[in-house]
């Protein structure tokens, strides 16, 4: 079996809010586990995926069905580079994301 | 004589991950980050639309790469029955990004229907490299 070093983290703050931190490499083996940790997380969700190594198409497809049914309490940090930027430039869906910068505004 | 590689894969989630890592071994060391970027993204994005062609089946999926000075080349091969790319738009015919990504970001690419389903494409290589 391949080690697939993926690794998702849910942590509540004390209002409720959910940070997710993503690990490792989003795709058809892992973009699952990400689908079914939303599905289970309430609307205000912040999604780190600093932490991604990797990203492919099922990765995108997957930020882009949470981000239709996520609602306004969903953020997404996206690194600045990397293959994961380089997915979210090439795919062009940047502008169908809610990302927020890794220190600003907009936490949930 | 071009360095070439191939392996078959049984289909699985976990398949284009394989392939990946498999990938990496055979890529030069001297082949600069941005072109590993780009053939670990397309040869996912294939590997994956394979899978899902022959999901559930005892079909291989197998991938080929070919060092040449000028390009390396992927060919990705399974028994599924083919499909004919029209125009190519984000969630296009594969209902997803992937042929897209293929389609703007590989110098060349195509489909071979005769035996199965076999999608190539070729990366040219940064000029004056060594």
């Amino acid at each position: 079996m391949a080690d697939l070093d993926f690794d998702l983290t849910v942590a509540l703050d004390e209002h409720g809010a959910c940070r997710m931190t993503l690990r490792g490499e989003l795709d058809l083996a892992t973009a699952g586990r990400l689908e079914q940790a939303l599905a289970e997380a309430g609307d205000a969700v912040l999604l780190d995926l600093r932490g991604l190594t990797f990203m492919d198409s099922t990765g995108v497809r997957g930020l882009l069905e949470a981000a239709e049914r996520g609602g306004p309490g969903l953020r997404i940090i996206a690194p600045p580079s990397g293959d994961v930027r380089v997915t979210i430039e090439e795919t062009g869906i940047a502008a169908l994301l809610p990302l927020v910068d890794a220190d600003g505004p907009g936490r949930p | 004589m071009s360095p070439s590689f191939s392996t078959s894969f049984d289909p699985a989630l976990e398949t284009p991950a394989l392939a990946r890592h498999e990938l990496e071994g055979w890529l030069p060391s001297s082949l600069p980050e941005r072109e590993r970027g780009v053939l670990r993204l397309l040869v996912s994005e294939l590997v994956t639309n394979s899978v899902r062609h022959v999901a559930g089946s005892a079909q291989k999926v197998v991938l080929g790469v070919q060092i040449g000075t000028r390009a390396i080349r992927v060919e990705v091969l399974d028994g599924g029955r083919g499909f004919t790319p029209g125009k190519l738009e984000p969630r296009g015919s594969d209902g997803g990004f992937g042929l897209f990504l293929v389609e703007r970001m590989a110098s060349r690419w195509g489909v071979d229907t005769q035996a199965g389903t076999r999608v190539w494409f070729e990366l040219d290589l940064p000029r004056g490299g060594h």
